[in-house]
């Protein structure tokens, strides 16, 4: 065993859910039901922390089964519909079979959380309404009250496997600088996304990528990784603000003019019936993102390098009635955003612009929401995203409809197999890496590497990609692999809340899900769902209705995966992107609202 | 686009080695609309890359909660709160701190 000085303590539990947003809230829920040990540790205040408490969270499911839970809903909506809009319009590069999971489950998952209490605000045609933060409040003080235990700001750093099945994690403690070692049959990854790797982004500060880095380490399959939903319309100004999504909502309601610098309007070059789904639809994320970004890149941005959102200020009634419903005040929250009241009403035009939003990329996983490990589970953002190519119904579901699949499962893996015993060479191999880090006492600041990181993420791999933009990140990314990050230094010299050893850990994963990323950006030589390349500004059915999938053997490998295709299938042809994106938003079934 | 230099008088205590908490001023260029949480970015991307605030975790939206410190004597979000002159930030009161900035929940 390695020296006890090293790893604090040794904890074991059945099954340990990493993640303390709603995947992990739920899957530790459904998992304790079994009535095993169960364990959540979460980067963050658990119920505070992740993707979920900041979501504006519209539940989704199709509108007959929304109508049969009492609400109004839509009583000639059906599964069939739904599972229809949610193919066509991830460009058909979904795996069906979890489409059909989600269709299925997520009425049952959202009878759950109304059966426990969540509080919600209104409905629309195929979505329950609710705050992101009301969602993991009732799921942790169920799983609380049924004695699943939780660890905050305890992030795992490291699975451990042994003989290629999971035998448990390290796990840093960042309040205390300690590590420990958490033994578990089965272990469900619930972790989100990597917004943080983007200088521009809607997410909250802990989302780096870890879960999807930690499991590629450990030998699981990742895919679909260039897919990258960036939110239309963010804030990009003051800063105080930047990232809020208040001007992507406020901009569905008034379908407002978005401006470039020269005042041109930069809807005007595309075809009406785009701009007008593209506008008032989910399908704004991608639409209007990709628009945005290319008058930035050409030169035409704003002053903070977004665009120009003018609003009329004879607009300011209608906006009080209706974004009032989200915003009474406007304010939400601790945030007070009367100022952009202000700004409206001297005629200031607001700063907005893409923003990482959602990663459709991730942990390869089955129906049983099984990684390639054996006894590794993911949920969530964390997985390679049912949504395909472009995600237009909500992320806040896929993870509850998974977290109860992975919760089941990952717990029916304890019941059948013992703990597996550690690798001491995965320990020692740890302990000396960290030993080394905290000997420099020179070179390269985690503050420095995160912002060019930021910068180059943004500028490379955005909206908008092309062959030697990609290339060009892969070189950034290699330097750094290679160079940079082994001559990173700790800069404090306490244990306690270290941030440049916090932020070490989590540039490790960034730079491990940004390679993917870029390596399937520049490998997809063709224009589908969020992943546009301006060099091949078509979608492709005849050669790329497959996935681009990567194993860590040895040596990073790239396999090629085909699509499932059970029920729906695409046209076998070459379309200009514009005009495939016209034909999907016109395969959206008769059911009306945004999803 | 810098509008001034503000002070900013911050508490600092490292209970394995410091016997009192103590205070550090800090020079900050603030342009209009940034936060106290932004301010502290600031200071440890340039000046001082050893402090501690809660920041890893965090929505930056004003829902969490878990940014929350005392701010010129008042207890509140530093993601939500402007800063526009000198500030002074510490930990609420009666609190044990963990670090800097970090206390006990």
């Amino acid at each position: 065993m390695v020296e006890k000085d090293f790893f604090s303590e040794v904890i074991e539990t059945d099954v340990l859910v990493v993640g303390g947003g709603g995947g992990g809230l739920m899957a530790a829920l459904e998992a304790k039901r079994k009535n095993l040990d169960v364990m959540l540790i979460s980067k963050g205040q658990v119920y505070k922390s992740g993707a979920t408490p900041i979501a504006g969270a519209d539940l989704t499911l199709d509108g007959k089964s929304l109508h049969n839970l009492g609400f109004p809903g839509v009583p000639t909506d059906s599964k069939d519909k739904f599972f229809n809009d949610i193919v066509t319009q991830g460009f058909y590069l979904n795996n069906q079979d979890l489409v059909e999971l989600y269709v299925e489950n997520a009425p049952i998952v959202i009878k759950e959380l109304l059966d426990l209490g969540l509080k919600i605000d209104y409905t629309e045609e195929r979505a329950i309404d609710t705050d992101g933060i009301n969602i993991t409040y009732t799921l942790f003080k169920e799983a609380k009250n049924i004695g699943v235990k939780f660890l905050d700001n305890v992030m795992l750093v490291e699975l451990l496997t042994n003989e290629g099945k999971i035998s448990g994690g390290i796990a840093f403690n960042i309040l205390t600088g300690e590590f420990l070692i958490i033994k578990a049959k089965s272990i469900i990854i619930a972790t989100g996304g990597w917004h943080k790797a983007y200088k521009f982004n809607a997410g909250s500060l802990d989302l780096t990528g870890d879960g999807q880095a930690i499991a590629f380490r450990a030998g699981a399959y990742l895919g679909n990784m260039e897919f990258v939903t960036f939110c239309a319309n963010i804030l990009y100004w003051p800063p105080m603000w930047k990232g809020n999504i208040y001007t992507y909502i406020l901009h569905i309601i008034i379908d407002g003019k978005l401006l470039n610098s020269n005042e041109e309007n930069i809807f005007q070059n595309y075809d009406e019936e785009i701009v007008k789904i593209g506008s008032t639809t989910e399908w704004n994320k991608c639409f209007i993102s990709n628009i945005s970004y290319k008058e930035i890149k050409e030169g035409r941005g704003s002053l903070h390098g977004g665009i120009y959102f003018p609003i009329d200020k004879n607009k300011l009634d209608q906006i009080e009635k209706e974004v009032g419903k989200y915003y009474p005040n406007w304010k939400y929250k601790g945030v007070d955003f009367s100022e952009l009241r202000n700004l409206i009403l001297n005629g200031k035009y607001l700063e907005v612009g893409p923003g990482a939003e959602y990663f459709e990329g991730g942990i390869v996983i089955d129906e049983k929401c099984s990684s390639t490990v054996p006894g590794l589970y993911a949920v969530g953002e964390a997985t390679m995203s049912l949504f395909g190519a472009n995600r237009v119904a909500a992320a806040t579901t896929e993870t509850l409809v998974e977290g109860k699949i992975a919760g089941y499962y990952a717990s029916e893996y304890a019941l059948k197999n013992n703990f597996n015993s550690l690798n001491e060479f995965q320990l020692q191999r740890f302990k000396n890496k960290i030993n080394d880090l905290l000997k420099r006492r020179d070179g390269i600041r985690t503050s420095t590497i995160l912002k060019d990181i930021q910068n180059m993420s943004w500028e490379k791999m955005g909206p908008i990609r092309n062959s030697s933009g990609i290339q060009e990140f892969i070189n950034f990314i290699n330097k750094i692999k290679n160079y940079d990050f082994n001559k990173i230094y700790i800069e404090s010299d306490s244990k306690k809340y270290n941030k440049s050893l916090i932020s070490y850990f989590e540039i490790e994963n960034m730079i491990t899900v940004l390679e993917l990323s870029a390596k399937a950006a520049l490998y997809r030589k063709e224009s589908r769902g969020v992943h546009y390349r301006e060099d091949f500004p078509y979608t492709d059915n005849i050669n790329w209705l497959k996935e681009i999938i990567f194993v860590n053997d040895k040596d990073i490998k790239l396999l090629e995966r085909p699509v499932i295709l059970k029920r729906l299938f695409p046209p076998r042809l070459i379309f200009p992107y514009f005009d495939m994106m016209k034909i999907l938003m016109k395969s959206h079934s008769d059911t009306p609202g945004s999803h | 686009m810098v509008n001034k230099i503000i002070n900013v008088k911050i508490q600092r205590f490292d209970p394995d080695k410091d016997k009192n908490l103590f205070y550090l001023d800090y020079k900050v260029p603030i342009e209009e609309g940034m936060s106290v949480l932004d301010v502290l970015d600031y200071i440890y991307e340039n000046l001082d890359g050893t402090i501690s605030y809660f920041s890893h975790s965090a929505c930056r939206n004003g829902v969490c909660a878990n940014c929350t410190l005392r701010i010129n004597g008042k207890v509140t979000l530093a993601c939500q709160t402007k800063v526009d002159s000198d500030i002074i930030i510490e930990t609420p009161k009666n609190l044990k701190i963990i670090k800097d900035l970090i206390y006990e929940k």
